[in-house]
């Protein structure tokens, strides 16, 4: 697997002794291609690594944080739906018991109406 | 402007071997379309408003893949590895990354959002009507200026090499192809045609890349010959008028290399890390094209794995485009890399550089008998994917965004013709285009897409960044952004097309200090400036209230509050007759716009109406058999569609799918650096 990216080191090197007058040379490497792909490699999932260790240390100590503001939040947001957007969620408003109740009656009226 | 008649050997396609390659490609293309048009108007309960949101992760992956792959890149890809060697492919290498942004953070937040086009997505999180409106033009112009007319000239070049005819004859015969295609299919068609091409695309490139590597010695001959890649006639015919520099039909001593001297390379590596990332943003994450394949996914991982496949795929142009256009130079450099102005034109047709015709000349010259109308037909097959794709999205944005503006009342059909109307006036502008393709960037057709998109690509990538981010950003701020980001990209952009770009052998007239920065290193420029008046106009004015924002920014996406719609009321109520057809769009399925809530006319049509109806898509008949949803199954229909709850286990395999793929694509990169 090796041998090819070794010949073609062989290669560049040969090439480089060969004093070109007609010929053009490319740049030469200092290390062999696939040891650079490998420092690379390395050094990413070494990152990776970190990346995903301070996310579990970070996202424990959220954790401990989070149940706390959640239900702040809930209470200040939810005051807010008074019924503009007909959307999915809105049976999940446990905040008001009169909004509930008066969709109900809204909407018993509306049957009444059609049923004459 | 004619023309020459290149007088390389026009070799027909005219042997039985090829044509019945050919016939069978579009019959089996014609074939799965056909299959996928049935499939998706068989409906069960609640079947409408979800048909168009189940495609599973192989066809959502090969779909990507072949949508962005269009012959644009078989001939600029292989035209600029001949020329200036491997860096080229960065373009292709760095879509790698940019495409896991895609599948991680971009579409989820659309999908949360419920939206199937990006100026809608934009009007949701702003507001307003005007942005959406100037996004809408902006995508448009770049369709032409950078997909469509590059795609057909491309295609052209192609034909012109194979069949020898003239390239708007070949671009007029293209279209005829593409238009049938895209006239009858849907999205779902398209997204199963577009496996088939993408299989086609490979393999038919494979096997040109053996034949290739083979006539020149193998993958270590490419490496030894590629300098040596001179043409014999490089010494000025006029002496009086320019002379030749070394530098112009030398190949580079960096050829090798991807990452290229920040100052004098023709690639410097800090635009190719950072400024080709800005514009990739822009192409994977914020346009149509690309996105609209994403949302039609079954759900968040099969989207996610269908980007990670497209991301494997895209290990494969460097491969299968980069290296067979250095091959080509090898093999023919007295023609690929001609230099004196009037050969050039001898050869190909046009003075700045033959580069373009690489692939094409390989195909035509070193495959057999059969295979060469293959490779026709894998022209034919990244063609009409990409042109397809761009055509259907570009009308959908062009009737739902800009023409429901001005005609709120339009009813379905007028919408259908008018897409279509469209499209033919997006083919004529894109022909009318073409001769500036042609000369444009010496002759090297990829660097002219990448310049194109460079100018004008960046605010909008700047935009929707911030627009996923910071919760802060509110809809004037926005706005001067794009406004301001078009007007420094103009600066650039019009002096360069008027001056023109020149070639190695007559520089461009244009001021250095206006054309001097590399196109890639300006898109950095731009972006930063976009975003200093998007977060500058933003901070000035009023923020937008967290409960317009639910499900429409990154940190809110799995928000479950109630939002305010900040569009609620305005284009949706004015086309309350046609109720269904906002359902439709809202859950994706592109295909079911096209068809007609139209009763009462159905009766009367004939059988060959009726067929011909169905045909365009103009099909009413499946959605009167569809049994109407009732309240609660729109309900959970829509709940289910902006859900982006995964599967722990299988969420788990595609990220560590994901950063496999990206260490392969770090070791190749360093690899060829």
């Amino acid at each position: 697997m090796f041998t090819i990216p070794l010949y073609l080191l062989c290669v560049l090197i040969t090439l480089g002794s060969i004093s070109c007058q007609q010929e053009n040379v490319p740049i030469q490497r200092r290390f062999p291609q696939w040891l650079t792909g490998l420092i690379a490699v390395s050094v990413f999932l070494f990152l990776v690594l970190v990346v995903f260790v301070v996310n579990r240390v970070w996202c424990e100590d959220k954790k401990k944080n989070e149940p706390i503001a959640v239900n702040k939040k809930d209470e200040v947001i939810s005051n807010g739906t008074e019924g503009h957007y007909a959307g999915i969620d809105n049976f999940r408003s446990p905040d008001h018991d009169n909004a509930y109740e008066n969709r109900i009656e809204w909407e018993e009226q509306v049957v009444q109406t059609t049923a004459m | 402007m004619a023309t020459q008649q290149p007088t390389t050997q026009t070799v027909a396609i005219n042997n039985a071997a090829d044509i019945s390659v050919i016939s069978i490609y579009f019959l089996v293309v014609i074939g799965v379309g056909l299959w996928s048009m049935r499939r998706t108007n068989r409906g069960t309960v609640g079947g409408y408003f979800l048909a168009g949101r189940n495609m599973v992760w192989w066809p959502v992956g090969a779909s990507l893949f072949a949508s962005n792959i269009g012959s644009g890149h078989f001939i600029g890809l292989a035209g600029t590895g001949a020329a200036s060697g491997l860096a080229v492919a960065g373009f292709e290498w760095n879509a790698l990354f940019v495409v896991l942004l895609l599948g991680w953070v971009f579409v989820p937040v659309y999908l949360t959002a419920g939206v199937i086009t990006m100026p809608q997505y934009l009007k949701k999180r702003f507001g307003g009507s005007r942005i959406r409106f100037y996004l809408t033009i902006l995508s448009l112009f770049l369709y032409i200026f950078t997909k469509i007319s590059v795609d057909m000239f491309s295609g052209a070049v192609f034909i012109q090499q194979a069949l020898g005819w003239n390239i708007y004859m070949s671009v007029i015969a293209l279209l005829v192809i593409t238009m049938i295609y895209t006239v009858t299919g849907g999205l779902a068609a398209l997204m199963y045609t577009d496996t088939v091409q993408t299989f086609v695309i490979i393999a038919g490139a494979f096997v040109l890349t053996g034949y290739g590597f083979n006539e020149i010695g193998g993958y270590s001959g490419l490496f030894e010959k590629y300098m040596n890649a001179i043409p014999s006639m490089h010494t000025s015919l006029e002496p009086h008028l320019y002379n030749i520099s070394e530098a112009c039909y030398k190949p580079r001593p960096d050829a090798f290399n991807m990452f290229r001297d920040p100052l004098t390379g023709d690639l410097p590596w800090p635009a190719l890390l950072i400024g080709l990332t800005l514009v990739s943003c822009w192409y994977w994450c914020s346009d149509q094209v690309i996105v609209q394949r994403c949302l039609a996914g079954k759900n968040v991982t099969h989207v996610k794995a269908g980007c990670i496949l497209c991301g494997y795929l895209k290990f494969l142009p460097m491969f299968l485009m980069v290296m067979p256009g250095m091959i080509s130079r090898i093999l023919y450099k007295d023609e690929i890399a001609c230099v004196v102005p009037s050969e050039c034109k001898r050869i190909c047709g046009t003075e700045v550089g033959c580069s373009n015709i690489a692939y094409p000349k390989l195909v035509v010259t070193i495959m057999p008998n059969g295979l060469r109308g293959l490779m026709l037909a894998v022209m034919l097959a990244a063609l009409m994917s990409s042109l397809a794709s761009i055509f259907n999205s570009s009308s959908t944005i062009f009737t739902i965004d800009v023409w429901t503006r001005f005609r709120p009342q339009a009813g379905d059909r007028e919408l259908l013709i008018v897409g279509r109307v469209w499209i033919l006036f997006l083919v004529a502008v894109s022909i009318a285009w073409i001769p500036v393709v042609q000369a444009a960037q010496g002759g090297q057709l990829f660097d002219y897409m990448q310049s194109v998109a460079s100018y004008l690509a960046p605010p909008i990538a700047a935009v929707f960044l911030l627009a996923l981010f910071v919760k802060r950003v509110n809809e004037p701020g926005a706005f001067w952004g794009l406004a301001g980001g078009l007007l420094i990209g103009m600066i650039r952009m019009i002096p360069e097309f008027i001056f023109g770009t020149g070639s190695c052998l007559f520089p461009s007239a244009c001021p250095a200090i206006i054309c001097g920065v590399h196109y890639l290193y300006f898109a950095i420029i731009l972006f930063l400036c976009s975003c200093v008046l998007v977060l500058g106009v933003s901070y000035c004015t009023p923020p937008i209230d967290e409960k317009h924002l639910h499900r429409l920014v990154f940190s809110l996406r799995y928000s479950k509050e109630e939002r305010i719609d900040l569009d609620t009321g305005e284009d949706d109520d004015r086309r309350k007759e046609g109720v269904r057809q906002p359902d439709a769009m809202e859950n994706g399925s592109l295909e079911h716009k096209m068809e007609v809530h139209d009763p009462a006319a159905e009766e009367k049509h004939s059988l060959a109406r009726r067929c011909l109806d169905w045909f365009c898509g103009l099909n009413s008949a499946a959605s009167e058999l569809e049994p109407k949803a009732s309240e609660e199954e729109l309900a959970e229909a829509s709940k289910k569609l902006t859900d982006i709850g995964e599967n722990p286990f299988w969420s788990t395999v595609v990220n560590v799918n994901a950063i496999i793929m990206m260490s392969f694509a770090i070791f190749l990169w360093a690899y060829f650096a």
